[in-house]
């Protein structure tokens, strides 16, 4: 495809912001070329095979649960009327603000051998409860915390043409169950494969849950490396193995999607919802009960229980601070990451092509990393740029003795974060950029609206819900974010998520309750809030 | 015995009457249309028979079979009813081809594929079978949309407000196109829209719904000379209302003098009324002997539509060819046309 | 691009900037003292040393600052930082961390009669780049119900066969285990330490832990019978209930009891190693009360007093073997459990 030279300099924000997400990969990617030497005979002969079969499987595994839970809670709620409804809407996207280290260890703590539940069922009832293998407990405590993901975009798309798309199938003569399958579940594909890749990169990259049940993934091997064996370098190496991997990944997904790019086959403001017949009403008040209640209802439940125990001990005005640096490291975070989202998909969309296409790529490969070996790498270059910049001080005002230390800097905080979280705000804004067809753009340049113009009229309006969802799914994240947060905080900007690193990092989980509570508390108000957002857009619904 | 018949229908949202005892018939072959503003009900109604919304009251049947009573509704997969969605609906992730035989689902491959070869040469895109819909332009989509509805073999078409998000130009042009193609095709269809000028040059019978009731249903042209009520005769076309007395069944006395025509046979001598007088009811002639003054002026291309004031406080709008251009405040002369006079009590 | 896109793409970036420059470079707690603060790189946990910094400037004046990680970023970010980092001490647990971090070069050697005088060699780096200052048993534990300490010899006893099957551990991914390891390897060799391991896998009851304490509730609810793990870990257990978990110390004739230390060095490009090297003395001498007993550990200096319940395990013979071959062997360590599939 041939571009116009105005059409070409859309190129420009999309490699910048690409280069500079690149920044901690390229220490990574660096990596490869010093030979890790005996090391990696070990890993390959011994850790790998197994690291990457369960790597694997609790990916897969992880993916199809929170597909089929979050596809599943979102059709229910979008497009069906049944008790409990309108509550469980919000409800089902409360997990968002868990960690899922937080419900691993509230589930644990609730299903546990010596758990009153679990001692009460087995001495009075004689029911013992399931043990399940570190593999399935993994499964379950990442898919309770991960499905929102699927939720959230799943919903955007069956609320705006769910039932729609059932119509269309029913006047061309199929059942509602077959016209779901045929029309609604593909038509929604984009979303769902935004949510699940989503799911994906965070299965990927996820150290806490796993380690709470001592399952060995691919992440826990890089720690292993590392913290192990010494070896920083054959860490930075397996991390390369699993960005290749990813990318091979979200390159065979666009190739699977082809040209099937996604408009909306219109929307059914209209339309009522389903109203659902006895069994089915309570089968489906059932399940969305049951999802909330595990994943939510009863880990908080457990952490308030916790917490009223560590009250007296553990509250205090310092928990104030950290509130205010959770919250404040958020919002600005949630704020620039979504900007540099917007720009990367608008880049994109002006001057489509192989250059943007793969800038906004590797611009969003940091999620799929372990969150601490990004965190090393953006260090490392930033202390390097620092280093540089103070021997150009140096040569430019001799015997000054100026030194530049960028590191331990809010700038370089949040850029960090950026790089981390870049694919949490694309996910979404690029299924809504896919939204707006291109007979929008023709129709507005037609009126003269072209440019900035275009963006601040047109597309920004109709990106909305894009733009929200993307801040918020950035401000829940950075809210539980720890690995970056603890290398790069300058002093006296410990956050909840510092302080539950903390608690657990000397094994004491029932102290961590206060602030894993204080982080869900902190999450819940966008959570509400976006809720709020997307019902008021759809008029009755 | 019509292809559709809805007898007393009636559908309710919560405390709010949507459609009260609506009843209607359309004759195979017919194409009917359903004029009203947003939300007077015509697309519930639309729903209502596609059998995507159940009735509270009355019946709905189509080629004789009941469908919809309030106690009982055929799902709208199960209905001989083809459905045009107002955005056209096409499923994004399917080309061309595939929209049209998305329907076909239960015919083997060979007579899908030949149906669908046959319903896009029909409506003119079988060049573009391959194309995804978001490399349609809009007109384009709409064919696609209609070749889909068709390809089941409906029969009774039903189509949403289908050319609104057109432009106007292309709106008249796939109009007909549409038109001729059902008609060739023997096909009753029914739509709804909020453009008088849709319906007329589209239907047959024309239905204007006023909220939730049908407030009349008959021939396009009746529709627009005989209006059934005061509120029908202003939603369709328009004009002036002049009030007046009934001199006898055919004359009625107003301030521009007696004028005769046909009047509602109920009047009677005495009667206070209001006449209706449409802008084509009023004849510009240079020397006629009433003069009325140009108080504003709108260039139609063909025509002018001026408003004159032929006495104080009587404002009458006038279709004058577009060769009469006379200036705002000029004196012209003016002939009021009475062959249909629209008269209603006060 | 036009004007305002560029500036959209500007703006925010100024922005931060102005942010950044705002945030002190570091630290402002200390910036009014005329004294200049100590920056510590922590592992150790902030409730843990919070209270003994405070307890530091109140007898000495120097303020403290500290940030806390996991010991391996730490030790990454003062090589990153090289000699502009803000930190003097690195203080971890773990002495094969604090070997690590000597063998990357980012500490520097202490000369410190009183260090050297208080802290034996073998829970110091041969060129005192590093100083153990508290100790921590990781010892053996057993079902009082069931066992007594007669029933135990030692922790290469239990690879025998008559432990099938009653055998709790924690993985071998958390570095007490490795150091335990990597000890053992050190003292016996690479052939029997894996033959041990490997003993110990075949006897587990349960998948390894992945922390100690649920490993002693394990024990705790009868489901296995012997466990290995650090002593504070039931101390805080201890400290809420009384629970039928005894403690078994390998006699001194076995070669003693495995400890490790929590330790702390002075970085090489300290900005106050000064002020450092009088944080280290004041730990390992008129700190060491608090900062053992804080975590109910043993202090170095085996005279100071204990908390009660550590008192109530009674005394044991630390094993005497230098803590550097922690660091040194850590990576055949982890090498030799994963390969008998230690997990």
């Amino acid at each position: 495809m041939t571009l116009r030279a105005g059409t070409r300099a859309w190129q420009i924000p999309a490699v910048l912001i690409a280069a500079l997400m690149l920044l901690p990969i390229a220490v990574a990617v660096g990596s490869v070329f010093t030979p890790a030497g005996e090391v990696w005979s070990h890993i390959a002969e011994f850790v790998l095979p197994r690291v990457v079969a369960n790597t694997v499987w609790l990916t897969v595994s992880v993916a199809l649960t929170t597909l089929l839970l979050g596809a599943a809670a979102a059709w229910l709620t979008a497009t069906c009327e049944f008790p409990g409804r309108r509550w469980l809407g919000w409800a089902l996207l409360l997990p968002l603000a868990m960690p899922g280290y937080v419900i691993a260890f509230a589930l644990t703590g609730i299903f546990e051998y010596g758990a009153p539940l679990s001692s009460y069922l087995r001495e009075s009832l004689a029911v013992e409860l399931p043990r399940f293998s570190a593999g399935v407990a993994s499964t379950i405590c990442l898919s309770l915390t991960l499905y929102p993901y699927v939720y959230l975009l799943a919903r955007q798309a069956f609320l705006t043409q769910g039932i729609r798309s059932l119509e269309v199938a029913q006047s061309l003569g199929m059942t509602r169950r077959r016209g779901f399958f045929r029309v609604a579940l593909p038509m929604a594909r984009p979303w769902l494969a935004a949510g699940v890749a989503l799911v994906c990169m965070e299965t990927l990259a996820d150290f806490g849950t796993v380690k709470v049940f001592n399952f060995d993934t691919f992440t826990t091997a890089i720690y292993s490396a590392w913290f192990g064996l010494f070896s920083l370098t054959a860490a930075l190496q397996m991390s390369v193995m699993l960005l290749v991997l990813v990318l091979v990944a979200l390159t065979l997904e666009y190739r699977f999607r082809g040209k099937a790019r996604y408009t909306s086959a219109g929307s059914a403001a209209n339309a009522p919802r389903m109203q659902l017949s006895g069994g089915a009403r309570i089968a489906a008040s059932g399940f969305c009960l049951l999802l909330f209640a595990l994943a939510f209802a009863a880990p908080v439940s457990q952490l308030v229980f916790w917490a009223w125990n560590s009250l007296a001990g553990e509250w205090g005005a310092r928990y104030l601070e950290y509130f205010r640096a959770s919250l404040l490291l958020s919002l600005a975070s949630a704020g620039l990451v979504t900007l540099m989202a917007v720009m990367l998909g608008y880049s994109e969309r002006r001057a489509p092509g192989v250059i943007t296409r793969w800038s906004a790529r590797v611009a969003t490969l940091g999620y799929a990393l372990p969150g601490t070996v990004l965190a090393v790498g953006f260090f490392v270059v930033v202390a390097g740029a620092g280093h540089a910049l103070t021997a150009m001080a140096g040569w430019l005002a001799p015997g000054r003795g100026v030194t530049i230390t960028l590191t331990g800097t809010l700038l370089v905080m949040l850029l960090a974060y950026s790089a981390r979280f870049m694919a949490v705000a694309y996910g979404p804004l690029g299924s809504a950029f896919e939204r707006i067809t291109p007979r929008v753009d023709d129709a507005a340049r037609g009126l003269g609206v072209t440019g900035a113009q275009l963006l601040r009229r047109v597309h920004l309006p109709m990106l909305r819900g894009g733009i929200a969802t993307a801040a918020l799914l950035v401000f829940v994240d950075v809210m539980k974010e720890l690995p970056i947060t603890l290398i790069t905080r300058p002093f006296g900007w410990d956050t909840l998520a510092v302080r539950i690193f903390q608690m657990t990092t000397e094994g004491e989980w029932q102290r961590a309750a206060i602030p894993a509570l204080a982080i869900v508390a902190a999450g819940l108000a966008p959570v509400i809030w976006l809720h709020r957002r997307s019902h008021g857009a759809n008029g009755h619904a | 015995m019509g292809m559709l018949e809805i007898r007393n229908v009636a559908q309710r949202y919560g405390a709010k009457d949507v459609l009260t005892s609506l009843s209607l018939s359309l004759a195979p072959g017919r194409i009917g249309c359903l004029l009203g503003d947003s939300g007077c009900g015509k697309t519930t109604l639309l729903r209502c028979i596609a059998g995507f919304e159940p009735i509270v009251g009355g019946d709905i049947s189509i080629d004789g079979v009941v469908h919809s009573t309030e106690r009982s509704a055929t799902p709208p997969e199960s209905r001989p009813v083809g459905m045009v969605f107002q955005d056209f609906a096409l499923l994004p992730h399917l080309t061309v081809a595939q929209n049209v035989a998305f329907g076909l689902h239960d015919k083997p491959a060979d007579e899908r594929d030949a149906a669908v070869a046959e319903m896009l040469t029909l409506v003119d895109m079988h060049a573009l079978s391959a194309r995804m819909p978001h490399e349609l332009s809009g007109g384009q989509q709409q064919r696609v949309a209609l070749a889909r509805s068709l390809a089941r073999q409906p029969k009774l078409l039903l189509m949403d407000e289908p050319f609104s998000s057109l432009d106007s130009r292309l709106r008249s042009q796939l109009g007909q196109d549409i038109r001729s193609v059902l008609r060739g095709l023997g096909m009753t269809a029914l739509f709804v829209t909020h453009d008088q000028q849709e319906a007329f040059s589209l239907a047959d019978d024309v239905g204007v719904l006023q909220d939730g009731v049908l407030a009349q249903w008959d021939s396009a042209y009746n529709v627009y000379h005989r209006p059934a009520s005061r509120s029908v005769a202003q939603f369709v076309g328009g004009g002036s209302w002049l009030p007046g007395t009934v001199v006898d069944p055919t004359c009625v006395r107003t301030q521009l003098g007696v004028l005769c025509g046909s009047v509602s046979e109920r009047a009677v001598a005495g009667d206070s009324v209001d006449v209706l007088l449409r802008p084509d009811d009023v004849i510009h002639e240079d020397d006629a002997p009433m003069k009325a003054v140009i108080v504003d002026k709108q260039f139609r291309g063909a025509s002018f539509v001026y408003e004159v004031e032929p006495a104080p406080g009587i404002r009458l709008s006038a279709i004058v060819p577009s060769h009469h251009d006379h200036a705002v405040g000029e004196r012209i002369g003016i002939r009021i046309d009475t062959q249909h006079m629209v008269v209603f009590a006060r | 691009m036009n004007n305002a896109s560029r500036a959209a793409l500007l703006l925010p970036l100024l922005a931060l900037a102005a942010c950044g420059a705002d945030a002190p470079e570091s630290g402002e707690r200390g910036a009014e003292t005329p004294v200049a603060p100590v920056v510590v790189y922590s592992s150790r946990a902030e409730q843990l040393i919070e209270p003994i910094f405070t307890e530091f400037t109140k007898s000495t004046g120097i303020p403290v600052e500290y940030v806390t990680d996991d010991p391996q970023p730490l030790i990454a970010r003062l090589q990153a930082e090289g000699d502009v980092t803000p930190a003097s001490v690195l203080l971890t647990v773990d002495a094969g961390n604090l070997w690590f971090a000597a063998e990357q070069g980012v500490l520097q050697p202490v000369e410190s009669e009183l260090l050297t005088q208080t802290v034996p060699a073998y829970w110091r780096d041969t060129q005192n780049q590093w100083f153990g200052l508290s100790l921590r048993a990781r010892t053996i534990i057993f079902d009082n119900r069931k066992l007594s300490a007669e029933d135990l010899i030692g922790y290469q006893d239990l690879a025998d066969e008559k432990w099938q099957g009653r055998l709790c551990l924690r993985t071998s991914k958390k570095v007490y285990n490795q150091s335990l390891v990597a000890m053992m390897i050190a003292a016996v060799g690479e052939e029997q330490t894996e033959a041990v391991v490997s003993g110990w896998v075949s006897n587990l009851a349960e998948e390894p832990f992945s922390n100690d304490t649920r490993l002693i509730e394990a024990v705790a609810d009868g489901r296995c019978e012997v466990g290995i793990v650090n002593t504070y870990y039931l101390g805080r257990l201890q400290r809420e209930q009384s629970l039928p978990v005894s403690i078994f110390w390998q006699p001194a004739e076995f070669g003693g009891v495995h400890v490790n230390v929590s330790g702390a060095g002075i970085v090489k490009h300290a900005a106050n190693a000064e002020g450092a090297a009088r944080l280290l003395e004041w730990l390992a001498t008129d700190g060491q009360t608090l900062f053992a007993s804080k975590n109910l550990e043993y202090p170095v200096l085996r005279s100071t007093a204990n908390d009660p319940i550590v008192e109530a395990w009674g005394d044991f013979d630390a094993s005497e073997q230098s803590l550097v071959d922690a660091g040194r062997y850590q990576a055949d360590a982890v090498r030799l459990m994963d390969r008998v599939g230690y997990r």
